[in-house]
């Protein structure tokens, strides 16, 4: 589960089997003529591969904010962005196992760097064995020990500190829940788990995290230090030191030896530490399927969408997005030389709730359901994807909302389980003890802990007003958090706005990262998570998540998502989605749609153009067809 | 011991021009005054100021668009009836917007500029009348911060705790103060060795009120002239922070910001929501240029035709 900044997103009604959610659609005449927008905001196809294969050099839009500052393929909870793990990690060094095909909620065996994994023993045991075509860069095959290799440094990372690892969750799958990891030769790894655990889970959500790492060339604890055993756990606290001091180091990061070591299809081959430019070449002993032309491939960073529409506009980058103001002038950008594809990724987007805040008695206040269940009747999701997203997009009102499709859709999460009404939010304060005055501040009349009565921890006289703080960019979030505020004045709830950054925000605003910031921030709106496809919230709404921004703890939550984990039943993961809906555990927002283009001088399968909207980047495919 | 000038000796009336007479002595401001308005660049500078101070201010008092409800309906409306400058991205009326974002604007503009110029002369001024190594001190602090990049610290502060009008004037009007201190520490050099300065010295003056009666009243003309470029650069540096977003937010609004969320929508040909703002920053920035520009000519001797 990774940090994303929802940008423009289109649904496609190409895929097989996929039911759309209906919503607001709104088609569009000024600048560009019309587009194809349908009513869920469904917009083109991907053309199949064609053309003759040339090479060259494709340049990727980073988009404002978003950079990568991380590379080592433990990933910290303040580096866990789609950006930092997708876009720029995953070229490097893949993952055990590759979800997501196209936009399917499925695996692509020919990415997964092992062969489907074997469980045994009730689900506690499991066997993984490597496949023998992908090698690392230097020539050296990649065993068992490097995937070992990495389960004993992310062992390490955590001992030292659980942000040390995004993926961490006490108690829970790695590292707490293994008994004992075992490689009987060198392509197999044997696995024993304290319990068992739904192998959905495991594979989709702890096995694809982990990237085998080459313990040949970075078991060391200096740059010209021994290759050190790093079973041995004082050893591998040595090597994590070494590794991620290395990895802080941004501005070593194409010059560092170490990280030349790959066995992804590209190498770094430059990185700008001021603006996190990048360039990347291929590795030719990529083993994994690829373009007969692999591409280098360069990350433009971008210090807005409108620059990097533009850019789009002039045609200087080769693969960009349409930000969603612009949707309205897709056929005009189409008719500029590219193509364009629209999907949401698999994840929520939401303003994240601070549960642990006490200014002003906040963390009482949101606690509260029924406050929760005010503010979510204070959001118009049909208003917002009509005015903000051009109709590119679907209304979502929990984890796992109807688009993208999933099968884990809990049936409250279809139709708005607290539709949008001002009157609605302010019979609710007044049925909960607070003198209600529209474009002022409420105030608890009634304390206590009643029906009828504010609720625990909220004093008579208490003021309901908070700050909320929105990322800059995409500009939709600083429009929906307005819209909020706006109608929320209504309700007499005062939201006092502010702004900032991606990386600023996911470092600073967030519990787990950041504990001495606690009290400094009570709502904000950086942008979603990007799921998996099996998607639990584990991780963000347990009570022991590493990315439980706001601290929410709520023991039946734990129960559900315990399940989710554990149990076999397919059904638990629609009971967690379902309760977290039903308590709102943060405010859910609309999916907006992320819209793609590429020139149409780059060809490729259409599956590796569809995945940029789940923020997958494949060049590895891509070819120029001039 | 202090140069005694020699007496000026008598004037003689009846060495007057031929053909002339001797009109009555007018005083400096009068004099400033009148160059001030002989300026044609600078009438207009004042009559573009003072139209968008009445605009903002007083056009609300007579103009009642929609602020404070967003609209999800009736977004990125051209202009038209009911919405003479048409809606912005979030449904409000821009000539409302345009009205609301110059009052903050103008707000900071003219309160930054007032906090710098109170700070920078009564450094300048202590700096100046202290001389030797409190004058070197004081001098050095001023290039230190002199070296900080302002908006870089702007930023900052409007991240950490939130942009508010006064939050941003504090902040800016704190930075702004640097060059009217050199200034007016340059002119207290030459003043305070002035015969003027010396009698009130020798009268028992303290230096507060050596600074507060003598040497600030005659440092005016380079204060007023600095105030308004000022004014200036604080709505610049507030339009940058709008532009970037991290302005003043809702209920607030500047024209940086409006600015900012039109820009967006720039190839959608939604006009209405950039030139706006966009010209009217550029109007009252150029407007205390002007101004400013023709003080400097009005109120040093030197530079006036006559």
């Amino acid at each position: 589960m990774k940090f994303a900044r929802p940008a423009t997103k289109f649904a496609v009604l190409a895929i097989a089997g996929v039911t759309v959610l209906a919503a607001c659609g709104k088609s569009s005449t000024s600048g560009g003529g019309s587009t194809t927008l349908g009513p869920s905001g469904a917009f083109g196809t991907v053309p199949a591969a064609s053309g003759t294969p040339h090479g060259g050099t494709v340049t990727f839009a980073e988009p404002p904010g978003a950079t990568p500052n991380w590379i080592l393929p433990i990933i910290t909870a303040a580096n866990d962005s789609v950006f930092t793990v997708l876009s720029f990690d995953y070229e490097m060094w893949r993952p055990l196992y590759w979800f997501v095909k196209g936009v399917a909620p499925a695996e692509t065996p020919a990415m997964s760097l092992a062969e489907e994994p074997k469980w045994s023993n009730g689900d506690k045991t499991v066997t993984i064995t490597m496949k023998s075509n992908y090698k690392w860069s230097d020539g050296k095959p990649i065993t068992s020990q490097d995937v070992l290799f990495w389960i004993d440094e992310m062992k390490a990372a955590v001992k030292e500190s659980p942000a040390n690892w995004a993926g961490y969750t006490p108690k829970t799958g790695i590292p707490d829940e293994l008994a004992s990891a075992t490689t009987p030769n060198a392509s197999t790894i044997v696995i024993n788990l304290k319990k068992a655990y739904n192998p959905s889970w495991f594979i989709e959500d702890q096995f694809s995290s982990i990237q085998p790492m080459p313990s040949h060339a970075w078991a060391k604890a200096s740059a010209n230090g021994p290759i050190l055993n790093f079973t041995n756990p004082a050893n591998a606290t040595k090597i994590y030191n070494y590794l991620s001091a290395q990895s802080k180091s941004v501005g070593t990061y194409a010059t560092n030896p170490l990280w030349q070591v790959v066995d992804g299809p590209y190498k770094l081959s430059s990185f700008n530490s001021t603006t996190e430019a990048f360039g990347m070449t291929p590795n030719a002993t990529y083993g994994g399927p690829e373009s007969k032309k692999v591409l280098n491939l360069t990350g433009v960073p971008f210090t807005s969408d409108t620059a990097e529409y533009n850019a789009v506009k002039a045609g200087s980058i080769d693969v960009g997005y349409v930000p969603l103001a612009n949707v309205p002038q897709i056929k005009s950008v189409e008719s500029g030389g590219y193509n364009a594809f629209g999907y949401p990724d698999f994840g929520w987007n939401y303003m994240a709730y601070n549960f642990k805040d006490t200014t002003g008695d906040f963390n009482n206040i949101i606690g509260q359901l029924y406050i929760r269940q005010a503010i979510a009747h204070l959001q118009d999701e049909s208003g917002i994807i009509h005015a903000f997203f051009n109709g590119a997009g679907g209304e979502a009102y929990g984890p796992v909302p109807s688009i993208p499709v999933s099968p884990f859709t809990p049936s409250n999460a279809k139709t708005a389980p607290y539709p949008f009404s001002v009157s609605a939010a302010v019979a609710l304060l007044k049925g909960h003890g607070w003198t209600v005055t529209p474009n002022g501040t409420d105030v608890c009349k009634s304390a206590g802990t009643g029906a009828t009565q504010c609720g625990a921890g909220i004093p008579a006289g208490t003021k309901l007003t908070f700050p909320l703080v929105y990322n800059t960019s995409p500009s939709i979030i600083g429009e929906q958090a307005t819209d909020l505020a706006s109608e929320a004045k209504k309700a007499g709830i005062t939201i006092s706005l502010s702004s900032d950054n991606f990386n600023h925000m996911i470092a600073n605003d967030n519990d787990p990262a950041s504990p001495k910031t606690i009290d400094k921030w009570a709502v904000e709106d950086f942008g979603g998570f990007t799921d998996s496809t099996y998607p639990t919230t584990l991780g963000v709404f347990n009570s022991t998540g590493s990315s439980n921004l706001g601290g929410y703890a709520s023991p039946e939550a734990d129960k559900l998502i315990q399940a989710s984990v554990t149990s076999s039943n397919p059904a638990a993961v629609t009971a967690e989605a379902s309760y977290l809906t039903q308590q709102q555990v943060g405010l859910f927002q609309p999916n907006p749609d992320l819209v793609q283009v590429w020139k149409k001088t780059l060809s490729g399968p259409p599956a590796s153009f569809e995945t940029l909207t789940q923020y997958n980047l494949n060049p590895e495919y891509w070819y120029f067809t001039k | 011991m202090a140069n005694i000038a020699p007496p000026l000796p008598p004037l003689d009336v009846t060495r007057a021009p031929e053909g002339g007479e001797v009109g009555p002595v007018q005083s400096g401001w009068r004099l400033a005054a009148r160059e001030f308005v002989r300026n044609k660049l600078a009438v207009v500078g004042l009559a573009i100021l003072a139209f968008f101070v009445l605009f903002c201010f007083g056009g609300p008092l007579v103009y009642h668009g929609n602020l404070l409800n967003t609209n999800l309906l009736g977004v990125n409306l051209a202009p038209g009836p009911g919405h003479p400058m048409g809606t912005d991205n979030l449904g409000f009326d821009v000539l409302a917007e345009l009205m609301k974002g110059g009052q903050a604007s103008l707000e900071v503009g003219f309160l930054a500029a007032a906090i710098g110029i109170v700070i920078g002369a009564l450094y300048g001024a202590v700096a100046g009348l202290l001389g030797g190594i409190a004058d070197a001190v004081l001098m050095r602090i001023v290039d230190v911060f002199l070296s900080v990049p302002i908006l870089f610290v702007v930023l900052i502060v409007a991240v950490r705790y939130g942009a508010s009008v006064l939050s941003l004037s504090l902040i800016i009007g704190a930075f702004t103060w640097l060059v009217p201190a050199r200034l007016v520490r340059g002119e207290v050099l030459t003043l305070r060795v002035r015969d003027f300065v010396s009698a009130a010295r020798a009268a028992g003056s303290g230096r507060w009120r050596l600074i507060n009666r003598h040497l600030i009243p005659n440092a005016l003309s380079v204060i007023i002239v600095n105030v308004t470029f000022n004014v200036a650069d604080a709505i610049l540096l507030v339009a940058t922070l709008g532009f970037l977003g991290f302005g003043l937010h809702y209920p607030t609004f500047d024209w940086g910001d409006m600015l900012s969320n039109g820009i967006g929508y720039l190839q959608a040909g939604y006009w209405w929501q950039i030139y706006p703002a966009g010209v009217s920053i550029i109007l009252v920035v150029m407007a205390c240029n002007l101004i400013g520009d023709a003080l400097r000519d009005s109120l040093d001797v030197r530079l006036r035709k006559r």
